[in-house]
């Protein structure tokens, strides 16, 4: 009997997560833009640190992750003052549809009182003005993510529907962080990439910097003084990167711009829908694991896995021809 | 006349009154004089005093302590005895005579004295507790425990216990086992006289025995400020100090021994030291010198017991047992004294058994009981083990040995530990690390099993238990108890603990040298029933590092060689004494030591760094007998110390050599070893090789520190000449040269990583994977975290087809939260396969495709494992 509860609690969780999936808005035709906003570093060494996590983050979009060079903002120094913000996002409203994804990075020094603040030149914006300027864009799904101090702070005031978080820190450490250097270098080379799906997902972007944070300290045998944390949808932030408590819009947002692939050859089409059937097979079987014995599982996956091989070899001999 | 008469009858009365106060004022001095600790003057002052009739009981408590604390024994049990005699009802005479008569032995004529003085208002509870000593020590418990409870009930019934009589209430508290009572009662007697040094010693000497030393310190410093020369407080501030301060300790014990030669305790002390260094003919000498002033003392009995025992002298051990235990058959301290002593020289199996016979004479022996429960645990028997620490802890909530012990036991029962069984081993390793180190540890265990076993032709009894500890402080638990304990790893025959690479400062600890170092211990431990001296082991486990791995184990460093050339150690550098540097005066020029005494070098060092210099000295000894004798000779050497041969007779078996002529021709060599090297020298070319290559100049900064590298090569700490060598030779393009001096510097570094990094990179570039991996490997021993280097070493491993390893590196990876899991997976699917693990193989790309399921080289190798 309570093999049979278990199971319930399980099968209502799948039926949770593919709801969740649906309610989301369909990607169509989607682009994505995104704004850097470098602020001040302070000191020669952190300007420089910064400097070269904003043009990073601007090489690696543009370079590797698909995105048009003019669909990525990046503020440094002065073009950092709020009046510059502002037109900045002017901009992004005539640029962003409804279909499309908004990514912004926040690079320097933050702060956190009753709200969050990034350090910028001039007078700073504060979480919830941020939070209203990304309203005002009206895209599909929006990503934060800032390297800052404090930067937990962002979780109480711009949280949202539709919206990832990533934070370097609790709102309460004040310490300069290491986690954007993990997390850059996890977009660079796809090296987050952990399910080879040639698209790196907020989840598995969080993820890789995690760990990366985490043996850094290790490595220096110094106690961990930053903690990043993660929110989705609204929901409370969680520094765990356990499988079981990922929060599915991370999962299936992607820090890739998105590109639609069309293909004139029906019978390849034909090829890649059945693939893309196999695909959906193996994730439903995934949804499924904790739910089956372990040999169970295995053998359905491995199953699977080999129809998918045998369906690779045929869309590559098709391509060929 | 009349006028005569008149005057004296007048003044008389004055003449007397004014002696009387100048008698008064000469007794108050001398009784200050012998608080203060100028005995000798006191005793001019009080002994005509007593012997003229005072039987004020501080003139006569003055003049006792007074001739005890000069060694005055003799003296003072002859003239306390006649006083007493002469003046039977007078008590604190009689409590003297009881006294001195109880301190050299004569057991029967104390009582008779003590019985005497028992009623007395003034000097009987100190009667009353001495009596109970006595009994206790001569075996009626029973009635030692009346008399120690009468004390602490008459306290109780009694408002205003005079100050004085305090340290007796408190001392039959912990003779009770109230402990916790007895240290309130003893804060209360130094509160009500401040000047009381006894009462700050008694005090001391409880917080010693429930091991806060720190304390316990504290109230010797209190003791010797009012007494600056109480030996009592030298003694037992110099007993604190022995594990942790050891120059500093002889310091205190030089002067009890130059305040009161012939103090038993403290010849029984250096006994322990003595015994503990394994020199027991001195430990003997010492035991001797304690009975000479009480020739039926038990605890001597009990130590000379052990001397015998250790020594494998059956008749005479059988012979000092059956003599203590004849006077006291509730002597348990004698098999407790056996079991503490088979400790500390390592027989872990020998304790358990004294330890269990003491509690078969008194059960409620809560240390022998604590004794057990720890060294059950090192002999692996956990679950006794555990049964007597509870045991013991529960009766004495303020054993830290037990508690902490028992604590750190609780955290294996939590799961805080993973448990691992590997072919041979028993392992425990903390959760959050363990499966990360756990591929590297197996494989080192199993390759250092192998090994060693093979060479000694040796195979050591099981279960073999092996334990690392991320946080130093749980290791010093499992090690010994306490905290303090400056080694990094121990042995104990069947158990052997470390501290894990994340307990250390990053790039400066190799754990793996460590490891195998502690292994060896088991062998040279097991294979000599523990008879081996501590020295050789050590040396052997030095010597087996440098025979594991290029680099790893001990070389000539800076101090080594300061040692060996004879070299005055450098001044403090702040130009003053630090906190226990002794003064210029008494400061020991450092040395080797010879054979006969190297022991004493890790167990009492007479200066800063002379254990690590003992190690070297020890290690070269085993490298020179394996040169000049060849390595049989090493292993007949154990054979012989198993076989219970001394050190010289050892020597002359198997080496046909004395003692005294292996020191000469060893010292000869390794002072050729040092001779050709100049520190002064090494400074000026490191110097001027590191400004030529700022400046940029390649070939001038080659010239001066390869004359440096070559003058000194095993110099490889901080501002070495290796490194920046390599520099110049890389800055000048010159990568064999790099790589060969690079090659050279990691056989004398074990802690180097950077450089076993770069040297890998150097030599993959050159086409050498193999050398390429195993300069990587040896990086792995001294940062096990480092994901890249794994990554590195098992595409190196994979390409090599050395399938183990590969799969050795996949797998920490994985254990190390890899953010390409997938890639790992998959990367240790292929290692197993090709290691012939087709299941293994199938589940780890499983595993890889679960994650990404449309990782296509994941999905072909699936496809070839189904084939």
């Amino acid at each position: 009997m309570a093999l049979e509860k278990e199971e319930g609690i399980g099968m209502k969780h799948r039926f949770c997560l593919c709801l969740i999936v649906l309610l989301f808005p369909v990607i169509a035709q989607a682009n994505s833009s995104a704004l850097i906003i470098q602020g001040i570093g302070g000191s020669e060494e952190l300007e420089k640190k910064f400097t070269k996590w904003g043009t990073g983050t601007r090489d690696t979009l543009v370079k590797e992750m698909g995105f048009a060079s003019e669909r990525v903002f990046l503020l440094t120094g002065d073009a950092t003052r709020k009046e510059s913000i502002l037109k900045t996002f002017e901009q992004l409203k005539q640029q962003i549809k409804p279909q499309d994804n908004f990514l912004l990075f926040l690079i320097g020094h933050g702060s956190f009182d009753t709200d969050y603040k990034l350090n910028i030149m001039g007078a700073d914006l504060t979480g919830t003005e941020y939070s209203k300027l990304i309203d005002s864009l009206n895209a599909a799904r929006t990503v934060i993510v800032s390297s800052t101090s404090s930067s937990g702070g962002m979780f109480e005031t711009m949280s949202g529907k539709n919206r990832v978080i990533i934070a370097a820190s609790r709102s309460g450490e004040k310490e300069d962080t290491v986690f954007y250097e993990y997390f850059l270098a996890g977009l660079k080379g796809a090296a987050a990439d952990e399910d080879k799906d040639k698209k790196i997902s907020v989840w598995e972007a969080f993820k890789y910097a995690t760990a990366g944070v985490d043996r850094s300290y290790k490595e220096q045998t110094h106690l961990l003084t930053e903690h990043a944390g993660l929110s989705a949808a609204g929901t409370a932030a969680t520094a765990s990167t356990s499988e079981q408590e990922a929060p599915v819009l991370a999962r299936v947002t992607s820090l890739n711009a998105e590109r639609t692939v069309t293909v004139s050859d029906p019978k390849l089409q034909a090829l890649l829908d059945q693939k893309k059937a196999i695909e959906q097979n193996i994730e439903a079987l995934r949804l499924d694991k904790n739910l089956l014995p372990e040999a169970e599982y295995d053998k359905r996956l491995e199953e699977l896995v080999l129809q998918l091989a045998r369906k690779n070899q045929e869309i590559q001999e098709q391509q060929k021809k | 006349m009349k006028r005569s008469a008149f005057t004296i009858f007048v003044l008389l009365p004055l003449l007397l009154l004014s002696c009387a106060a100048l008698w008064q004022s000469d007794s108050t001095r001398a009784i200050q004089a012998a608080r203060t600790g100028e005995y000798a003057s006191a005793v001019r002052t009080l002994e005509p005093l007593v012997a003229n009739g005072s039987s004020d009981p501080a003139i006569v408590n003055a003049l006792y302590y007074s001739w005890i604390r000069q060694g005055e024994y003799a003296k003072a049990r002859e003239r306390f005895d006649a006083w007493a005699m002469a003046r039977p009802n007078s008590a604190p005479v009689r409590l003297a005579a009881g006294r001195i008569n109880h301190v050299t032995g004569n057991y029967a004529a104390a009582l008779t004295h003590l019985n005497a003085a028992l009623n007395s208002p003034d000097v009987g509870i100190a009667a009353s507790f001495e009596k109970a000593v006595i009994l206790e020590e001569t075996g009626k418990r029973e009635e030692a425990e009346m008399i120690y409870n009468r004390i602490t009930e008459n306290f109780l019934n009694t408002p205003n216990t005079p100050p004085r009589n305090l340290i007796y209430v408190a001392g039959a508290m912990t003779a009770t086992e109230h402990f916790q009572e007895a240290n309130n009662v003893y804060r209360t007697a130094v509160k009500a006289e401040p000047q009381n040094a006894e009462a700050w010693v008694a005090w001391g000497e409880l917080l010693t025995k429930k091991y806060r030393e720190t304390d316990a310190i504290e109230n010797y410093k209190e003791a010797l400020k009012i007494d600056p020369n109480m030996p009592e407080a030298h003694l037992e501030y110099a007993r604190n100090l022995s594990s942790t301060e050891v120059e500093r300790a002889e310091e205190e014990f030089n002067t009890v021994i130059e305040t009161n030669p012939k103090m038993p305790a403290a010849h029984l002390f250096a006994a322990t030291q003595f015994i503990e260094s394994e020199q027991y003919m001195k430990a003997m000498d010492s035991i001797n010198k304690a009975l000479e002033v009480n020739p039926n003392m038990a605890e001597a009995f009990s130590m000379a017991a052990t001397v015998s025992y250790l020594q494998g002298k059956t008749d005479e051990f059988n012979k000092y047992k059956d003599k203590v235990l004849a006077a006291n058959p509730q002597y348990s301290k004698l098999y407790y004294t056996l079991a503490d002593s088979a400790v500390s020289v390592r027989l872990y199996r020998e304790a358990v058994a004294f330890a269990r016979e003491a509690l078969k004479i008194n059960p409620r022996d809560w240390d022998s009981m604590t004794v057990l429960g720890i060294n059950l645990q090192r002999i692996g028997e956990e679950k006794e083990g555990t049964d007597a620490l509870e045991g013991a802890f529960a009766a004495d909530n303020l054993n830290v040995l037990a508690g902490n012990t028992l604590n750190l036991l609780d955290r294996f029962k939590r799961g805080e530990f993973i448990r691992i069984q590997s072919p041979h081993f028993e392992i425990k390793l903390e959760k959050k690390e363990g499966e990360a180190l756990r591929p590297y540890v197996v494989d080192l265990l199993e390759k250092a099993y192998k090994t060693l076993t093979a060479k000694y032709n040796f195979t050591p009894q099981g279960p073999l238990s092996f334990e690392m500890f991320p946080d130093h402080a749980d290791f010093e638990v499992r090690a010994v108890g306490l905290m303090g304990l400056g080694a990094l790893g121990v042995c104990f025959g069947n158990l052997f603990v470390m501290d894990s690479p994340t307990a250390k400062e990053l790039d400066h600890f190799n754990w793996g040298s460590t490891l195998w170092h502690e292994f060896t211990h088991i062998i040279t431990l097991q294979m000599t029933d523990n008879r081996v001296p501590r020295w050789f082991s050590e040396g052997l486990s030095v010597y087996e590092e440098r025979k594991a791995y290029p680099g790893w184990g001990d070389d000539m460093k800076l101090d080594y060689l300061r040692v060996i050339k004879q070299i005055p150690p450098p001044a403090s550098p702040r130009g003053g004494r630090g906190a226990s540097e002794p003064p210029a005066e008494r400061r020991v020029t450092p040395k080797l030591l010879p054979i006969s005494e190297l022991n004493d070098g890790f167990m009492h060092p007479k200066y800063p760094g002379q254990v690590l210099v003992s190690y070297y000295q020890a290690s070269m000894v085993a490298d020179y007998i394996e040169m000049k004798w060849g390595f049989p000779a090493i292993r007949n050497m154990l054979m012989l110390y198993k076989a219970g041969k001394n050190t010289e007779q050892v020597f002359r078996e198997a080496l046909n050599v004395s003692l005294e002529g292996f020191d000469t021709e060893f010292m000869k060599w390794i002072e050729a070893k040092a001779a050709p090297i100049d520190p002064a020298k090494y400074g000026k070319l490191m110097t001027a090789g590191v400004e030529a290559l700022e400046a940029g100049d390649s070939d001038k900064a080659i010239v001066s520190l390869k004359e440096a590298v070559e003058m000194y090569p095993e110099y490889t700490d901080d501002n070495n000449a290796w490194e920046p060598l390599a520099e110049a030779y890389l800055k000048k393009g010159d990568k064999p040269a790099a790589t060969d001096v690079l090659k050279r510097y990691l056989t004398y570094s074990e802690v180097a990583f950077p450089s076993y990094v770069k040297l890998s990179e150097l030599l993959e570039e050159a086409g050498d994977k193999a050398g390429a991996a195993k300069a990587l490997e040896g990086a792995m021993y001294v940062r096990p975290m480092d994901l890249k280097g794994h990554s590195k070493l098992g595409s190196l491993m994979l390409e090599l087809k050395q399938y183990g390893n590969a799969a050795r590196e996949y797998e920490t990876m994985i254990a190390l939260k890899t953010p390409d899991r997938a890639s790992a997976y998959y990367l240790l699917a292929q290692a197993y396969l090709g290691e012939g693990k087709r299941p293994e193989a199938r589940k780890a790309v499983l595993n890889a495709l679960d994650i990404a399921p449309s990782y296509e080289p994941a999905q072909k190798l699936l496809v070839e494992i189904q084939k």
